[in-house]
């Protein structure tokens, strides 16, 4: 944003964009239909009359107008009170902390084969350009971009899961069971940055800098890790970080197939039960956790392209 | 060097276009091409597996699984299109104005934009969607709203980097009037840059149509849907694993192509 | 082989370096020359003519769009294959440098210039990069470099420093051969004088011999006492540098002359 120099500025804009997030969070409120007081007493298994739904709804604050309704849920989401699930009546916190670590768990994997995936890809394909290994990593790139996550795990668990018998089915537990949403998760993102780190790496190989190493005398080594390598990294390492949002949304699905106990499934389940309290709790965490994100790889992108360091 | 990669891109071109239509032909023609009615259960052949009668096998309640393959392309296909366009409308109108716009609009709608930007894409339309209920319908608006943000970030730099254009700029203090600039100097330079765009982004909404659709967010059960065709797949995996074939390989193949045509569109620039 | 050629330091012999595609287009034809311990070699023509061709083939840089199709490079009395990433008996950097056209490319953007300095000392003498870096300041003072550049990157740096950080790895290598491809381009004449003088005071010091190629007959006929001339892919000249300037036989070394003569005309009139 060129508009917003300095810090100051920065904060101010983030504080904007966040405040109007939690804006549109609210307003979900209005955009699932029927009314919360009913689908409450309904989730507590009562066949609700018309009083108990007002009362309810007098409680609730459900009659105020929306500023007042807004400004009393935005004061209970600055001291840290985001309300109850409707379907089980705990905290959405108790919930969400229960999901949590399933999902930190899953994406940490999947960033892991990420990284490893594409610098792997990204480094032979660019080492052995337009020939044998090049060209097969090419062409699974293509298909493996193509291929939906869902199609590709219910196909790794036919063939690894149930006619090899070598990993457990779908669930959490031990290593094995990471195995595959893990892979199912990565795969796609691995291979398109794969792609764009050996793009980056041919563009780098013939600089002229890197001839001028090679005329030095410098080990192939050494050339390649403190000339080439550090060179891709810095557009690598933005990349990387903006595949942590593309796996937690990838995870909703990946969740799904392999029924692991994550946010991504929560949310899918929150959804679907019109849980509007966790619907919102889990988006206005998303989208605190994707705008931090987003802060700290434009930090890292600084510190490694000392370019962008210097100029803002 | 550089002749091949022209030649590539050709290539690419050509194979995407060629596997597009092929798709866009089935959509069309499905009634007429498909072997067997989609929607008619027929209890005796449940299950059953790939033969001369039925290519691709039957599904759970006999229904053959090649007819719903090819008459989901109308539902998958024409659904993830309609999502495209009006995304790339909104996120166009959007991002015009967050660039061209006059000052006191700028801000707002470039903060609007970094708002929706600030969710996963596939989140955001999971939550709109699925509030709004599981139907065709809201599935195509909950894409759009989660794809326009995109388009309005790239949209809004294609803009400001023609405004900058040196014609666009003796346009400009030439006096040309405001609509004829944006219409005959600025759109004509976005054009295609944003075709490929627009053939890259469809696969990635065909991805996610069908993706929310196996979450059980699409189209209600007895229409062919590639996505819940796979969830349907995925319960009988061990009674039938040919069911989960010939959906996932349509939408592989479908994105494939739209991916192949848009890196071929990539770059080629300027007629 | 006689007793003689094993004594040159390098002999290039009958050169011929041809594209790698199907055509096989040549672009360097039949460049011959020699260099004594202590000697500087003049290569001049215009852009284009194929010079830096010529050395990025002795110096093994060719891209790999060209390769050597014919001829001979002997270092020492052993033949090097230019193709050849590691040739027995020679050391890049030790034995022959190259410091390329522009010092604005030649240095690696994301390492400061000091550790860049302190990476070509590691090669040079063997030792760690803890000594190197104490020993680079050394030679950024030698070649006129404050040493509180050494943190700087290349970007904060102007052209003449660029330049002066590439010669200071020179003088961290003394090679024994050097090449410098057009060394004063872009500089203005002050920064071109003193450039010259620090490469003659390299090759004094050191006992290098090197190659200067450049399109300005002024920079060579001040340091080279040799000089090569190439046109269009072929050598048309060659001997001391005094008779072929005084007495310049083909009609491009005339045009190159009379270049060297107009501005040395230029730049007297405007002092």
């Amino acid at each position: 944003m060129m508009v917003f120099r300095g810090i100051a500025w920065r904060l101010l804009y983030l504080f904007i964009v966040l405040s109007g997030i939690s804006l549109g969070v609210f307003a979900l409120f209005a955009l699932a239909p029927g009314d919360p007081a009913e689908i409450i007493l309904r989730e507590r298994s009562e066949a609700p009359d018309r009083d108990q739904i007002a009362l309810l709804r007098r409680e609730m604050g459900l009659d105020d107008p929306w500023v007042v309704q807004y400004s009393r849920w935005m004061k209970r989401v600055c001291t840290g009170q985001w309300g109850e699930s409707w379907r089980s009546g705990r905290p959405v916190w108790t919930e969400i902390a229960a999901r949590g670590p399933a999902t930190i768990e899953l994406a940490l994997a999947s960033f892991f084969l990420v990284v490893t995936g594409s610098l792997f890809c990204g480094i032979i394909a660019a080492f052995r350009q337009n020939r044998i290994p090049d060209r097969l990593i090419q062409a699974a790139t293509v298909v493996a971009s193509a291929m939906p996550s869902y199609w590709l795990g219910l196909m790794l668990i036919y063939f690894f899961s149930l006619k090899m018998n070598l990993l457990p089915v779908t669930g959490r537990g031990s290593w094995p069971h990471l195995v595959l949403p893990a892979f199912t998760l990565a795969l796609s993102v691995a291979v398109l940055q794969g792609r764009v780190l050996r793009a980056a790496l041919i563009q780098i190989m013939v600089m002229d800098y890197i001839r001028f190493a090679v005329s030095k005398g410098l080990s192939p080594w050494k050339i390649f890790v403190r000339h080439i390598l550090r060179n891709a990294l810095a557009p690598m390492a933005t990349l990387w970080g903006i595949s942590l949002g593309q796996l937690l949304g990838g995870a909703v699905i990946v969740e799904s197939i392999f029924a692991w106990p994550g946010l991504g499934r929560l949310t899918v389940e929150a959804v679907m039960g019109r849980d509007i309290p966790l619907v919102q709790a889990i988006v206005l965490l998303m989208a605190m956790i994707f705008v931090t994100v987003n802060q700290i790889v434009d930090g890292l992108h600084r510190q490694l392209d000392p370019k962008v360091g210097a100029a803002g | 060097m550089n002749r091949k990669t022209v030649n590539g891109k050709q290539r690419q071109r050509l194979a995407g276009g060629i596997l597009l239509l092929a798709m866009v032909f089935a959509a069309v023609f499905a009634p007429w091409l498909a072997p067997a009615d989609p929607l008619k259960p027929d209890l005796a052949m449940c299950l059953a597996p790939p033969s001369g009668c039925h290519l691709l096998g039957t599904d759970q309640l006999g229904r053959c699984v090649f007819s719903r393959v090819m008459h989901g392309t109308r539902t998958s296909l024409g659904g993830a299109l309609t999502a495209s366009l009006l995304a790339l409308l909104m996120g166009a109108g959007m991002g015009i104005t967050a660039a061209l716009g006059p000052k006191w609009l700028k801000l707002p709608v470039t903060a609007l934009i970094d708002m929706a930007l600030a969710l996963p894409g596939l989140i955001l339309a999971l939550v709109i969607a699925g509030l709004l209920g599981a139907s065709m319908q809201s599935l195509v608006i909950g894409l759009a709203l989660a794809g326009w943000p995109w388009w309005a970030r790239f949209v809004r730099s294609l803009t400001l980097s023609a405004w900058e254009k040196e014609f666009v700029l003796a346009g400009r203090v030439g006096g040309v009037r405001w609509g004829r600039l944006l219409l005959r100097y600025i759109l004509p330079q976005m054009q295609a840059p944003m075709l490929a765009a627009a053939t890259l982004k469809t696969g990635w909404i065909i991805l996610a149509f069908s993706g929310l659709s196996y979450l059980g967010l699409g189209p209600p059960p007895p229409s062919p849907e590639w996505g819940s065709m796979l969830q349907e797949a995925g319960i009988y995996m061990t009674r039938a694993p040919w069911m989960m074939l010939a959906p996932g390989a349509a939408i592989t193949v479908a994105v494939l192509a739209l991916n192949l045509l848009g890196e071929g569109l990539e770059g080629s620039g300027s007629p | 082989m006689t007793r003689m050629e094993n004594q040159r330091l390098l002999m290039v012999k009958d050169l011929c370096i041809a594209k790698t595609d199907a055509a096989g287009t040549i672009i360097v034809q039949g460049v011959h020359f020699t260099l004594d311990p202590g000697e500087v070699l003049g290569i001049a023509g215009e852009s284009g003519s194929g010079k830096t061709m010529t050395v990025s083939a002795v110096s093994g840089l060719l891209p790999d769009s060209v390769t050597v199709a014919r001829g001979h490079i002997i270092f020492c009395g052993r033949p090097i294959d230019p193709m050849n990433r590691k040739n027995p008996g020679f050391t890049r950097g030790r034995d022959l440098l190259m410091l390329l056209q522009s010092p604005l490319t030649a240095l690696n953007p994301s390492l400061s210039v000091g550790k860049q300095i302190a990476e070509a000392l590691t090669v040079a003498k063997g030792i760690s990069m803890r000594e190197a870096r104490f020993h680079a300041g050394s030679l950024m003072e030698m070649v006129g470099l404050p040493t509180s550049r050494f943190g700087c990157h290349p970007f904060q740096l102007s052209g003449g420093q660029r330049q002066r950080a590439v010669l200071a790895m020179a003088f961290g290598l003394k090679p024994r051969v050097l090449i410098a491809d057009e060394p004063t381009a872009g500089q203005d004449d002050e920064n071109r004088d003193q450039i010259l003088g620090l490469l003659g005071r390299l090759c004094r010091d050191t006992g290098a011999a090197a190659i200067l190629v450049s399109h300005d007959l002024r920079v060579l006929s001040r340091a080279a006492g040799k000089l090569v001339v190439i046109y269009r892919g072929r050598q048309v000249e060659t001997g001391p540098s005094a008779d072929i300037i005084g007495n310049p036989v083909h009609p491009h070394t005339r045009e190159l002359v009379a270049a060297m003569r107009y501005l040395e005309k230029a730049s007297s009139h405007s002092t």
